[in-house]
């Protein structure tokens, strides 16, 4: 019987981060913000802004820097999101490449290469659990976490701090009082960060199956 | 000489009967002290007594393809996993098998983890840290790990253009979603070249034929998923089993797709819950037959309820005796004391027959009780020592299966003969005393004496069509093939069995596997000998006879193999710098060299000739998500390193044996195994201890018959129905599609035994030409016929169960039962008819008064 893994894979994605940069886009709904802002509250206003929306679509611009690379990687793309569950995420040429997550599997195509790269994730790390979380209004903080909100003017910040010891240091969500994302920063324990700005968000335009398509 | 040893043990044997009937007449209260001193041992012995359920413990296995099987399994661990095979959509299978997998991986059995392990992805994402790692150690050593095929490519990596290309991919990668484990992996690999290395490890594990583009034990046509699971205890702890068994069938309640299990665990479980149900039922449905038929006939109740205690004793000191040789019985040997249901009422119905006729025929009951037992009761006697012969020669196989089956029937047949004849008298003159019949009436006669009639008047006419007959059915049998799958011996319905077969459908690259063992204490030595076995398989592959095959030898380089790859390197190195050259490539594509130190030093050491121990590289795979390629191709057991290659092939189109020749020529002292091999040694065995056994037995029922008879006549209608029933038995299994196997193959030994008894009844009875000739057989042609239809009542209903094993015992049995019972009742009489217009008429059947004084020649002769 075969148990061996990782014979199709030579590249592995943390599936947290991706949840958790699907998680940061549900506040593009027009949901007024309650003063002062608490965690919860910041979180009560993204659940909200999720509710009610069936798809939503958003470019982005992506700005990585890495312990590897000497200097800041730039890259535009677009991310997409469909009920039930199904993420997509594409970051355009010159370092093209698409990701599809349903539920708690992911894969991910590079068209230069043509090739996939399947990862199933933890059961916890898949939308799912994210489905459930949001299904009912928030009342107590997610374990294992630390959360802080603040708020100037229209703009709210919502920082998010993992408590494990690897993977995601701290991770940072710019969104308007109305609910609208501007910016998720993502820092790591090792140092590097990942910043994506979104642009041109626009929620339940009636996307296909053709719109997650990987090829 | 020998006449007069025959007439010797003759007179033994009259005076040995007269002794029984004296003592159970006259002292019953001694004869029921007497068997409860022998029952309260025998309940010991048996209560000390295990039953196995494991079907290869039925046969040797010290050596040969066996042993090596048997040890694979321990050795690899594969014989303790469970399987859990999920069927339905796939969009539907995956988060089924997700959930599923957090049920099993929960599963608690007495509060502790019922399973050390569950695999359910060919990608763990927990093991991505193993897995970078070990990629780090690969792709560094080059000379363990490529094939010289691959070096082309490798220099390729190495140009200026190569380098840029693989960093330009290492970016997009960087670009994406990728975070921590992509970064990782480029950092060990910048240049990519686990792409070169990881098909390799694929192909050397390549086991079962799965959709390569999911990350799940999935099939290709997505319908199938399969979860591997290591139980927390073994198989044979059958508690422990019980409860995962009811565990699992918790966990998978409720679920949304269709989940079966197979495995040792789950398979010991069920199959050993079908096979007792199997028994129990069959024991209890042919009892209720068999006193059910006894009672029609005599239509006395006493004498019925005394048959089930004469077989109670018969099975249950066969046990307690059997349990004296043996730790352990085999529940496939237990069930052919089902045979004793049969034969114990046949000894009672010989003997109450002749009770009864005689009572009718006005002898008063202490006359007719002591013609039952010393007359009739020595033609029982002698059947029963024929019957029980055979069996108990088979003591002598060092096949555990004849050696149970011979010891269990064999001393079961004798205890029952001998309750009989101590319980039956006793309890014969308690009914005469307290419930004494009236009026005898005429037994049913089953339109015997119609048979007899006819078969007298057409007896040129049944001789010949008895002749054509069997030889039509001779020449059938000569196509009789033997099953050697030993599959087809298990439960039908088995969940686990129909598991299998559904995991072999969707997932086996091909129907047929071999293994071969190369062993040794020093595994660099094992791994070059290996390394011949694997370029011997490459050429059958190439050839096309095999479809695949797997080995160690196809992930990591032997010492022979790595020096001829430094030689290679250094001279596509030629003296360059391919470390220096990749610096210079990282900086020039924005890279920062510092994190790739230890890559650039690995790489560096490419030209250093260096030859890599085995045993480091095995613990590197050992220690990765790899780590079960390295489980199923290399063992390490008792200080000896065992190389495992695995061989698959489609059937004929694979010279094997050809293959085995090479192989012993070019890797003297490897080892094969693979399911047909086992079969065929099987076969081997069972048919040598068979063939001495049956031998053995033969010559014994010869020479009681002889003892017995002291004619050629005698002999030759107690063999005659029997030979020409073993031969229609094997005639109408090949017209039914049957096959000889390991397990019916003892049938014949059954049908000898029993078979003999039947000519013999009738030759003693209707052997004599005159006036009672018809009267006698149509007497001893009911005992026959009853004694054939409680035989396929308390044996042949095993036909009727789900064991492939035991069906095809019950199927035989019938057949032979049937027709030789045929062949006694129709053609025999016949036979006489014929022996008898060629002679005078015998003189007239003596009185009582001379037959009870010349018991010996009465009943001895016919």
């Amino acid at each position: 019987m075969n148990r061996n893994k990782f014979f199709s894979v030579s590249l592995s994605l943390r599936g947290s981060v991706v949840v958790l940069l699907f998680f940061s886009l549900f506040g593009i709904a027009t949901i007024a913000a309650a003063d002062p802002l608490s965690p919860l509250e910041g979180l009560e206003l993204l659940r909200r802004g999720f509710a009610g929306m069936t798809d939503f679509t958003a470019d982005i611009t992506q700005e990585k820097e890495l312990s590897l690379l000497k200097k800041k990687l730039t890259s535009t793309g677009r991310v997409r999101f469909r009920r039930p569950g199904t993420f997509f995420m594409e970051i355009s040429p010159p370092y093209p490449s698409r990701l599809l997550l349903e539920n708690s599997d992911l894969t991910v195509f590079y068209p230069a290469q043509k090739s996939h790269q399947k990862i199933p994730l933890p059961a916890e790390e898949g939308l799912g659990k994210w489905f459930t979380y949001l299904d009912k209004p928030i009342t107590a903080l997610p374990q294992g976490v630390l959360m802080q909100a603040e708020r100037q003017g229209e703009n709210c910040t919502l920082k998010i701090q993992p408590q494990g010891k690897q993977g995601v240091r701290e991770l940072t969500l710019f969104f308007r009082d109305d609910g609208r994302i501007r910016k998720i920063v993502i820092e790591e324990q090792n140092g590097d960060r990942n910043s994506i700005t979104f642009r041109t968000m626009k929620k339940n335009v009636g996307l296909t199956e053709k719109e997650f398509r990987l090829e | 000489m020998m006449q007069r040893l025959f007439a010797l043990l003759n007179s033994a044997v009259t005076l040995h009967l007269a002794w029984i009937w004296r003592i159970s007449v006259r002292f019953p209260r001694m004869v029921l002290l007497g068997t409860l001193l022998l029952l309260f041992p025998a309940l010991w012995s048996v209560s000390t007594t295990r039953f196995e359920f494991d079907i290869f413990r039925l046969f040797p296995a010290e050596k040969g393809a066996l042993r090596l099987f048997l040890d694979s399994l321990e050795w690899t661990g594969s014989g303790q996993e469970a399987f859990f095979v999920l069927e339905g959509e796939k969009k539907e299978l995956v988060p089924a098998a997700t959930e599923f997998a957090g049920k099993l991986s929960a599963l608690k059995v007495d509060g502790r983890p019922a399973f050390k392990k569950v695999t359910w992805r060919t990608v763990d994402p927990a093991e991505a840290q193993s897995f970078a790692a070990f990629v780090g150690y690969a792709v560094t050593r080059p000379e363990l790990f490529l094939t010289p095929g691959d070096l082309a490519a490798l220099k390729e990596r190495f140009t200026p253009q190569g380098m840029d290309e693989a960093l330009g991919r290492a970016t997009t990668e960087l670009a994406g979603q990728g975070g921590m484990m992509s970064r990782e992996l480029i950092a060990r690999d910048p240049l990519g070249l686990r792409e070169l290395i990881l098909p390799r490890l694929r192909q050397g594990s390549r086991t079962l034929d799965l959709d390569s583009s999911s990350p799940y034990f999935l099939s290709r046509d997505g319908r199938v998923l399969v979860i591997i699971a290591e139980p927390a205890r073994p198989v044979q702890e059958m508690a422990f089993a019980r409860k995962l068994v009811a565990a699992i069938n918790q966990a998978r309640s409720g679920s949304p797709v269709h989940i079966s299990c197979a495995g040792a665990h789950l398979s010991a479980v069920i199959d050993e819950a079908s096979m007792k149900g199997n028994i129990v039922s069959c024991i209890v449905s042919s009892l209720i037959v068999v006193l059910g038929i006894f009672y029609f006939t005599y239509r006395r109740l006493l004498p019925t309820l005394l048959i089930p205690v004469i077989i109670f004793c018969g099975a249950f000191l066969a046990l307690g005796t059997a349990g004296l040789f043996l730790s352990s019985i085999h529940i496939i040997s237990f069930a052919f004391t089902a045979l004793i249901i049969g034969l114990g009422t046949d000894y009672s119905i010989h003997i109450y027959d002749r009770f009864y006729c005689e009572r009718a025929a006005g002898a008063d009951a202490r006359e007719a009780l002591r013609l039952a037992i010393t007359h009739t009761g020595h033609g029982v006697f002698t059947a029963a020592v024929t019957t029980a012969v055979p069996f108990l020669a088979l003591t002598i196989s060092h096949v555990r299966a004849l050696f149970e089956l011979g010891l269990l029937v064999g001393v079961g047949v004798l205890f029952s003969l001998y309750a009989t004849y101590f319980f039956l008298p006793p309890l014969l003159i308690f009914i005469e005393r307290r419930f004494p019949l009236a009026v005898y009436r005429p037994l049913p006669t089953f339109g015997l004496g119609r048979l007899w009639d006819g078969c007298t008047r057409f007896r040129r006419g049944i001789t010949v069509g008895t002749i054509l007959l069997v030889l039509l059915l001779l020449a059938a049998a000569t196509r009789l093939g033997f099953e050697g799958d030993l599959k087809k011996l298990q439960p039908r319905e088995s969940e686990a069995m129909l598991t299998q077969e559904k995991i072999e459908r969707h997932l086996n690259l091909s129907p047929k596997s071999l293994m071969v063992a190369v062993e040794g204490t020093d595994l660099d030595e094992v791994l070059n000998r290996g390394a011949k076995a694997d370029l011997l398989a490459e050429r059958y592959r190439r050839r096309g006879e095999l479809v695949a095959w797997s080995s160690l030898g196809q992930i990591i380089n032997g010492p022979q193999r790595q020096r001829e790859m430094t030689t290679q390197l250094a001279t596509l190195l030629g003296g360059s710098d391919p470390s220096g050259k990749l610096h210079l490539a990282l900086e020039r594509n924005g890279f920062d060299p510092l994190p790739f130190a230890p890559a650039l030093a690995g790489i560096a050491a490419f030209a250093d000739s260096r030859i890599n121990g085995a045993e480091e590289a095995v613990k590197r795979l050992s220690a990765s998500p790899l780590k079960g390629v390295v489980e199923r191709h290399l063992v390490k057991h008792d200080g000896v390193w065992r190389l495992l290659s695995h061989l698959a092939y489609r059937g004929e189109e694979f010279h094997r044996d050809r293959f085995l020749g090479e192989l012993a020529v070019e890797v003297p002292g490897a080892r094969v195994t693979g399911i047909d091999l086992v079969g065929e040694q099987l076969a081997l065995s069972v048919r040598q201890s068979f063939g001495w056994s049956f031998l053995l037995g033969g010559i014994l029922v010869m020479l009681l018959l002889m003892s017995h008879f002291g004619s050629g006549g005698g002999i030759l209608a107690s063999l005659f129905p029997v030979f020409a029933g073993g031969i229609a038995m094997l005639g109408l299994m090949v017209l039914t599609g049957m096959k000889i196997n390991f397990m019916n193959s003892m049938v014949v030994v059954t049908i000898l035994g029993m078979g003999s008894d039947y000519g013999l009844h009738i030759f003693h009875r209707a052997g004599s030409i005159g006036p009672k000739q018809r009267e006698n057989f149509i007497q001893a042609g009911r005992s026959v016929f009853l004694s054939a239809l409680t035989t396929v009542a308390g044996f042949g209903s095993l036909a009727f169960t789900d064991y492939g094993a035991m069906s095809s015992i019950g199927w035989a049995t019938n057949y032979g039962v049937i027709a030789t019972a045929l062949f006694s009742l129709a053609s025999l009489p016949a036979l006489l008819a014929l022996r008898g217009s060629s002679r005078k008429p015998d003189k007239p059947e003596p009185n009582r008064k001379v037959l009870s004084r010349t018991s010996e020649n009465q009943i001895g002769r016919g």
